[in-house]
């Protein structure tokens, strides 16, 4: 099996079948990321395409400084950081068509806890909001974190508690 | 709310599985339909940028020129063959004859100088 080093080689050799393989090989990681934090299959599918889209542009020029597997998880955040915002601006507009507290059943307000969690944690600072993302996406071990955000594993953890916490104070209000 | 509940149902939730064969196939078509859509913007911007340029070129050169456009203008007034010497001529004479005022018409002939035209070109010639 051919390595995403080797895939990327490929692609910018022209192989649009190894990009191919390249998306294949992260879209269900890619797919789960955006699911988290989305309400439906087809936004997290419009999300994934427009990751992918943006690597067809960027691989043509990759670099190989770091791991393609860092590299799109990195995207994958800003790029729910964006989504994150816009809808928040989406939510604070249409405020007026919010379904009537009486009427809300509980799945319901199972998926406006989840936005509102998400809308939390897009205010973190960075580190946190990395180290927080991950572990809530891909459930990645601390080691692994550090590995990826170039940290060590005691900051993973602190980052985390940090996060947390800061989340914890944010809704006791 | 209770973040470390929330955070639990988060990780541990089921997310539905998605098709590699057709998100490529839409990825594909997405991506197809986004350039055409980029290369006709870039191409819009150019043909406006090739607008502009060719209208500040054709207006600066209205604008700077006056003095082009005038000696066109004037040329045949001072230069003219006596035919239109004679037009002009016959045209004063109808103006005198038909207006009401004929100070007026004077007054106007004093504005476009006629006398000198006449008396340089047809008056001195003719006489």
């Amino acid at each position: 099996m051919r390595t995403d080093s080797e895939l990327i080689k490929d692609f910018q050799r022209g192989s649009n079948e190894a990009f191919d393989e390249l998306v294949s090989r992260h879209l269900p990681s890619t797919f789960g990321f955006f699911r988290k934090f989305t309400d439906s299959n087809e936004e997290a599918e419009d999300l994934a395409q427009s990751i992918f889209i943006k690597m067809y542009k960027a691989l043509k020029k990759f670099r190989f400084d770091s791991e393609f597997k860092t590299y799109l998880f990195r995207a994958n955040v800003n790029m729910s950081n964006t989504y994150l915002r816009r809808n928040k601006w989406r939510n604070m507009l249409h405020l007026d068509q919010a379904p009537e507290p009486t009427f809300v059943d509980s799945s319901v307000e199972d998926a406006w806890m989840k936005k509102e969690l998400w809308d939390a944690i897009a205010t973190l600072p960075k580190k946190q909001r990395l180290v927080m993302t991950m572990r809530l996406t891909n459930n990645h071990s601390y080691k692994e974190i550090a590995a990826i955000l170039s940290i060590s594993e005691n900051s993973a953890k602190v980052s985390y508690h940090h996060a947390v916490e800061r989340l914890k104070e944010k809704f006791k209000k | 709310m209770n973040v470390d509940t929330q955070i639990k149902k988060i990780q541990n939730e089921d997310i539905g599985s998605i098709d590699p064969k057709s998100f490529l196939i839409n990825l594909h078509h997405k991506r197809t339909k986004n350039d055409a859509r980029r290369s006709q913007l870039i191409n819009g911007i150019y043909a406006f940028c090739l607008l502009i340029m060719f209208s500040v070129v054709t207006v600066n050169q209205l604008a700077y020129e006056p003095g082009t456009h005038a000696s066109v203008d004037l040329m045949p007034y001072q230069e003219m063959d006596a035919e239109t010497e004679s037009f002009v001529y016959d045209l004063a004479d109808y103006l005198i004859v038909s207006s009401d005022d004929i100070w007026q018409t004077l007054d106007f002939f004093d504005e476009i100088n006629l006398n000198d035209l006449i008396a340089s070109n047809y008056g001195e010639k003719n006489e």
